[in-house]
C-alpha cells in the first residue's frame, strides 16, 4: 500500500465517523424528544452577553481550527473528497420532524388568515380592567419595561417603544413573532396592549436591579423613570407589548453548540439541527439580528401525572423587538445585518483595500417609514446577512439548510404577508404598506438566491399519483423563475435524460431512483441533481421513501 | 525595527489590565456564584448519546477542548464582571460625580520620552457648569524616580458668557537622557539636524517648566485670536544615558535659565468635525519673542530669540466624503536678535513625535523646521480609520539652506482608533532611510 493510500485511509477513517448521517432512513414526522426526564438544572450562561459575544468572536473562531475533525473536514471539502456537513435531524424526505424545537405549520399545511394573525396567542391579553400589579423591573434587554400580573394572576413582561420612535419596537415584536410562529418555532405569546399608567400598582415585594445589578425594592420613582422612557399616546396611554410568561420552569438559554448534558432527549448537537441552521434564512428575512443565545430559552414542562415529577424541555425563541428595522431604542444601523459588530475580515478587507472597496451598506437606501426604523430591501443580500455577532448555529448552515429555510419563507404569500403585517397595528397605513413591500422584496430576494439552479434543484413538494411523480418548482411558485422557461429532465438507473416542460415525471413500474434536474433558462443550464427514491407495494402503489438533494455550495 | 509607544490617559493599558483582572477574578471568585453553570459545563455527555460523535471525533476535538480549559477562568471572570456590572463599579470609583465630569484616572506610559512611567490624572471638565476644565496629570518613571512629568491645565471657554476664553497651562518635566544629535566639523565648529547622522547622538538632562497663559477671543465659531504669555524655565546638565554627553559649549548650558516671552496666535478652523475631520481647512499661526531674566550661554551671551510657527492643513474628500486626503504644511522657526542666542533644548525638532514619523525621537533639531505631510485616511470600522502617509521635512539653520534635495522622507501606514467624541489611539508603522518604527500612541501626529 502506498504512503498516499495510507494517508488517505487515515484521513477518511478520521473524518468519516464524524460526519452526521445526511438523512435518516426513516420518514419520521415526529422526533419523539419529549420523553420524561428529571428536571434539569438552570443554565444561565447564555444570559451573559459579554461572554457569549466575546467567545463567539474569538474562542469559537479559533476553536473551529483547533477542532481537527472540523479542520480536516474543511480540507476534505476543499479538495472535493467530502461534501458539506449536513444537518443530522432531518428525515428521509429531507424534512424536519416535529419536535420540542419545531412544529411544521404554514409551509406544510397553510394556516388560515385568522390563525396567522393569532399566531402563538392561545391565552388572553392582560385584563382590560382592574389593577396591574408590578412585580419587578425588566431584567434583561435595552427596551424599557417591567414584569406585572393582572387581576387574573396572569404574568406578563411589558415592553414599550422609545419616545422618539413610537410603534417601532412593539410592531417589530408582534409581526416577527407571528412570522416565526407560523413557520414553526416556539415563541412566547405577545399581545399588543394599551397601558393606562393609572392602573399600575406596586407589589409589596416588587424589586428591581440597581446599577450594580443588585436586587433592591422597587419604588414609584422607578416606575416613573421607566415610563419616562416610553412613547405615550395623546391620551396618556402607552402602547406596549405584553409577553405572557412562558409556561413551565425556566432553564436558561439553550446552547448554540453541543447538547444539554442533563437532557436525555437532547441527542443532536444544536449546530447540527436543521431548524436552527435554517432559522438563519428566516432571521435574515425579518432582520432578526439579535438571534443569539441570550434570546433563546428552555422551559421545563412537568408531565401531568408523572409520579416522579418528570417532564421535558421545550425550546423557544424570544425577543424580537430588535428585528425588522428596530434597534430596540433607536433605528437599526445600516451596518446591522451586513457585518458583525466587530468583524475582523471586513475590517481587514477595508484596511487592505485602502478604502477603494465601498461596502454596499455605506450607501444605504433611505428609511421607508420612520415607524419601521431602518429596514430595507434594496441592498439586502441573504447570503451576506449576519447577526450582531457570530452565531455558531447559523455558521453551520449548508445550502440544503438554506433551501429549507427559504422554503419556509416563501410559504408566505402576499396575502399572508399583509395579514401578519397588519397585526403590528401601525397607526399610519403607509407604514404597514412599506413593511409589506420590504418583506415581500426580501422574501423574493431569498427565493432568487436559494432557489437558483446554480445551487440546488428547487423541486419540492413531491407527490405520487398513479405512476406519476409530481412536484413543484419552488422558484416558479415564488415567481422568481418563469414557468415558460422552466424545464425538467429526469432519468432512471443511469439512463438517458428526458426533458419535460411540466413538473410531472413518469415513474415506471418498479422500485427505483428518479434523478431529476431543473433548468430556469429553457434548458441551457441545469441544476444539481435531486434523487427521489420510490417504492411500489403489493398493490402496485408507489410511495416516496427518500429524497437526496445534491448541492453546489 | 524598533517598537515605541507613548501614552497619556491610557486606554490600551486599561484593556490589558482588565484582561488580567478578569482572569484573576475568574480564578478566585467564589464557586457558589457559578454553581449551576459550572457543574453543567463540566458534565460529560456520553458519546453514544450524541449523533455523529464517535470517539475518533471526540479525540480530534481535544485541542479545542484544551483551549476551553485555558478560556475557563476568563469566562468566569467575564461572566462575573457582567453579573456585578464591573465597569459601572469601576467608573464610580474613577468619577467623583454622577455626571461623570470629574474624577481621576491612572496614567501610564511605555516607551515614551519618559520610558515606563505611571501616575494619575485629576480632572473636572465642567467646573462651574459651563464646560470649564481643570486638570492635573502626573507621570513618574518606574525605573528612574527622578524622571517625571507634571501637567496642569485650566481652561475657561467662555468668560462670563462672552466670546473670550482663558487658558493656563503649566508643564513640568524632568528628563535624564534626552537625545541631541550633533556633528563636529574638522574646523571645530559643529552642525545640527540635517548635517548629522544616526551615530552622532549625545544626551543631556533637562529640567523644564513650560507655561502658557492665554487670553483669546472668538469673533465667530471658526476664528480664535489671542495673546499668550509663555515663561520657560530650563536647566540642563550633561546626559546620563549611554551615549556621550552633549558638549557644554553649545548654547543652552550655563545654569538655570528663566525666559520670559510670548506673543499672539491666530487659529482658523473650518473643518466639518474636529475629531474625525472629513473636509475643510485648519490654520494656526503663533509667534513670540523670549529673553532671559536669568541665565546666559557658556560664552556669556544672553538668550534673545523669536519663534513663530505656522500650521496649515487641508482636508479634501476624494471619491467619497469619508475617504480624505490631508495635506499639511508646517513651519517652526527660531531667529535670534540683539546678538542673542536660543537654547538648543528649545529649538524646533522633527522626529517621530513631530510628524516626521520614520525617525527616532529628537532626531533632527535646528533653528528651523519645515515639514510637509500628505495623509490619506479612510474608514475601516465604525470609528476607526486606516491611513497611509508620506512625510517630507528638513531642519535648517538659514532659509537659504532649505533645499528639496536635502529633505528627509518617511512613509507608512496605520490605524486611528477614535470614539464618537475623541481620539483614542493610533497604531502606526513608519519607515525611512534610517529606521522602521512601529508605534502605539495615544496622541495624534496632527
Amino acid at each position: 500500500m502506498s504512503v498516499r493510500a495510507v494517508l488517505l485511509s487515515v484521513f477518511l477513517a478520521t473524518v468519516l465517523p464524524g460526519i452526521p448521517a445526511a438523512a435518516t432512513s426513516e420518514i419520521a414526522s415526529n422526533a419523539a424528544d419529549d420523553l420524561p426526564i428529571h428536571e434539569p438544572q438552570a443554565d444561565e450562561e447564555g444570559d451573559f452577553l459579554w461572554w457569549d459575544g466575546g467567545r463567539n468572536m474569538t474562542f469559537y473562531q479559533l476553536g473551529k481550527i483547533l477542532d481537527l475533525g472540523n479542520s480536516l473536514h474543511a480540507v476534505g471539502e476543499w479538495v472535493g473528497v467530502l461534501g458539506p456537513r449536513e444537518a443530522a435531524d432531518v428525515n428521509a424526505l429531507d424534512e424536519v420532524p416535529n419536535s420540542t424545537w419545531f412544529t411544521n405549520r404554514h409551509h406544510r399545511k397553510r394556516l388560515s388568515p385568522e390563525e396567522l394573525a393569532r399566531g402563538p396567542n392561545a391565552g388572553p391579553p392582560p385584563s382590560s380592567t382592574g389593577p396591574l400589579t408590578i412585580l419587578s423591573g425588566k431584567v434583561l434587554g435595552q427596551t424599557p419595561g417591567f414584569v406585572l400580573k393582572d387581576r387574573d394572576e396572569h404574568r406578563y413582561v411589558l415592553k414599550f417603544d422609545p419616545p422618539e420612535v413610537p410603534e417601532m419596537a412593539t410592531g417589530a415584536e408582534i409581526v416577527s413573532s407571528k412570522v416565526l410562529h407560523a413557520l414553526g418555532w416556539n415563541v412566547p405569546e405577545y399581545h399588543l396592549f394599551l397601558l393606562d399608567p393609572a392602573r399600575l400598582e406596586l407589589a409589596e415585594d416588587a424589586w428591581i436591579r440597581d446599577k450594580y445589578r443588585r436586587k433592591r425594592a422597587m419604588t414609584r420613582k422607578d416606575i416613573e423613570a421607566i415610563l419616562q422612557r416610553a412613547a405615550r399616546l395623546p391620551d396618556g396611554r402607552i402602547r406596549a407589548v405584553a409577553s405572557l410568561q412562558i409556561p413551565g420552569t425556566p432553564k436558561g438559554p439553550f446552547r448554540t453548540q453541543g447538547v444539554r448534558p442533563d437532557d436525555l432527549n437532547d441527542t443532536i448537537p444544536h449546530e447540527d439541527r436543521r431548524e436552527l441552521r435554517g432559522l438563519r434564512v428566516v432571521a435574515a428575512w425579518i432582520n432578526y439580528t439579535d438571534a443569539r443565545r441570550g434570546n433563546f430559552y428552555d422551559t421545563f414542562l412537568r408531565d401531568p401525572g408523572d409520579p416522579q415529577g418528570r417532564g421535558h424541555l421545550v425550546h423557544y425563541l424570544l425577543d424580537f423587538s430588535s428585528s425588522l428595522g428596530s434597534g430596540n431604542v433607536e433605528w437599526k444601523d445600516p451596518k446591522d445585518g451586513n457585518e458583525y459588530v466587530v468583524d475582523p475580515p471586513t475590517i481587514l478587507r477595508s484596511f487592505v483595500s485602502l478604502g477603494l472597496w465601498v461596502k454596499p451598506w455605506e450607501d444605504p437606501p433611505p428609511v421607508s417609514h420612520p415607524a419601521l426604523g431602518y429596514f430595507e430591501a434594496g441592498i439586502f443580500d441573504p447570503e451576506r446577512w449576519v447577526t450582531t455577532y457570530p452565531n455558531p448555529l447559523f455558521d453551520q448552515a449548508t445550502t440544503r439548510d438554506s433551501f429549507w429555510g427559504s422554503k419556509l419563507v416563501t410559504s408566505f404569500t402576499d396575502d399572508d404577508l399583509r395579514t401578519v403585517v397588519s397585526t403590528g397595528e401601525w397607526s399610519d397605513p403607509a407604514a404597514a404598506e412599506a413593511l409589506f413591500e420590504i418583506l415581500r422584496a426580501r422574501r423574493d430576494r431569498i427565493a432568487r438566491t436559494y432557489f437558483h439552479t446554480d445551487r440546488i434543484n428547487a423541486a419540492d413538494r413531491f407527490t405520487v399519483k398513479g405512476n406519476q411523480l409530481g412536484f413543484e418548482n419552488l422558484a416558479v411558485r415564488s415567481g422568481v423563475a418563469s414557468i415558460e422557461r422552466a424545464r425538467y429532465r429526469y432519468r432512471r438507473s443511469g439512463g438517458s435524460w428526458k426533458i419535460l416542460a411540466r413538473p410531472a415525471v413518469p415513474i415506471g413500474s418498479a422500485d427505483g431512483v428518479v434523478e431529476l434536474q431543473a433548468s430556469h433558462d429553457g434548458g441551457e443550464s441545469w441544476s444539481p441533481t435531486t434523487r427521489v427514491t420510490v417504492r411500489v407495494n403489493g398493490k402496485s402503489e408507489f410511495r416516496l421513501v427518500r429524497i437526496d438533494r445534491e448541492t453546489h455550495d | 525595527m524598533r517598537l515605541t509607544a507613548r501614552s497619556v490617559n491610557s486606554g490600551l493599558e486599561w484593556g490589558v489590565a482588565a484582561l488580567f483582572m478578569t482572569l484573576l477574578v475568574g480564578l478566585l471568585v467564589r464557586p457558589a456564584a457559578f454553581a449551576e453553570s459550572a457543574s453543567l459545563a463540566s458534565a460529560a455527555v456520553p458519546a453514544h448519546r450524541v449523533a455523529g460523535r464517535s470517539w475518533w471525533r471526540q479525540a480530534l476535538e481535544l485541542p479545542e477542548e484544551a483551549m476551553d480549559v485555558f478560556a475557563w477562568p476568563l469566562k468566569r471572570g467575564v461572566i462575573w464582571a457582567e453579573r456585578v456590572n464591573l465597569p459601572e463599579r469601576i467608573f464610580d470609583v474613577l468619577y467623583f460625580n454622577d455626571e461623570r465630569t470629574a474624577g481621576w484616572f491612572p496614567n501610564f506610559s511605555f516607551g515614551g520620552e519618559i520610558q515606563s512611567a505611571a501616575g494619575f490624572r485629576l480632572f473636572h471638565d465642567d467646573l462651574w457648569g459651563h464646560a470649564e476644565e481643570i486638570s492635573l496629570a502626573t507621570l513618574f518613571a518606574i525605573d528612574d524616580l527622578e524622571e517625571e512629568r507634571v501637567e496642569f491645565r485650566f481652561f475657561v471657554p467662555s468668560v462670563a458668557g462672552s466670546r473670550a476664553h482663558v487658558l493656563a497651562h503649566v508643564f513640568y518635566s524632568e528628563d535624564n537622557d534626552e537625545d541631541f544629535f550633533v556633528r563636529f566639523r574638522p574646523d571645530g565648529s559643529f552642525g545640527l539636524g540635517a548635517e548629522t547622522g544616526e551615530d552622532d547622538d549625545t544626551t543631556f538632562e533637562l529640567d523644564l517648566v513650560r507655561s502658557r497663559f492665554e487670553g483669546g477671543f472668538r469673533p465667530n465659531a471658526n476664528l480664535d485670536l489671542g495673546l499668550a504669555f509663555q515663561p520657560i524655565f530650563g536647566d540642563v546638565e550633561e546626559g546620563g544615558g549611554a551615549e556621550p554627553p552633549i558638549p557644554r559649549f553649545i548654547d543652552g548650558f550655563g545654569g538655570p535659565t528663566v525666559l520670559l516671552g510670548g506673543g499672539p496666535y491666530f487659529e482658523w478652523d473650518v473643518r466639518d468635525n474636529a475629531v474625525r475631520p472629513r473636509s475643510g481647512w485648519f490654520a494656526r499661526a503663533d509667534g513670540g519673542a523670549w529673553a532671559d531674566v536669568r541665565g546666559e550661554t557658556t560664552s556669556g551671551r544672553d538668550y534673545r530669540y523669536a519663534r513663530y510657527r505656522i500650521d496649515l492643513r487641508r482636508y479634501q474628500p476624494t471619491f467619497r466624503r469619508d475617504r480624505v486626503i490631508v495635506v499639511r504644511a508646517f513651519l517652526d522657526r527660531v531667529d535670534t536678535f540683539d546678538e542673542g542666542a536660543a537654547p538648543f533644548w528649545d529649538l524646533p525638532r522633527l522626529d517621530e513625535d513631530r510628524a516626521l514619523r520614520g525617525f527616532e525621537r529628537n532626531r533632527f533639531r535646528d533653528k528651523g523646521a519645515l515639514l510637509f505631510n500628505a495623509e490619506y485616511r479612510y474608514p475601516i470600522w465604525d470609528t476607526w480609520d486606516g491611513y497611509l502617509f508620506w512625510d517630507e521635512g528638513q531642519v535648517f539653520r538659514n532659509f537659504s539652506d532649505v533645499d528639496s534635495s536635502r529633505f528627509e522622507w518617511s512613509a507608512g501606514a496605520g490605524i486611528l482608533f477614535l470614539s464618537e467624541k475623541k481620539f483614542l489611539m493610533r497604531i502606526q508603522f513608519a519607515t525611512s532611510e534610517e529606521d522602521q518604527l512601529f508605534r502605539l500612541d495615544l496622541e495624534r501626529s496632527f
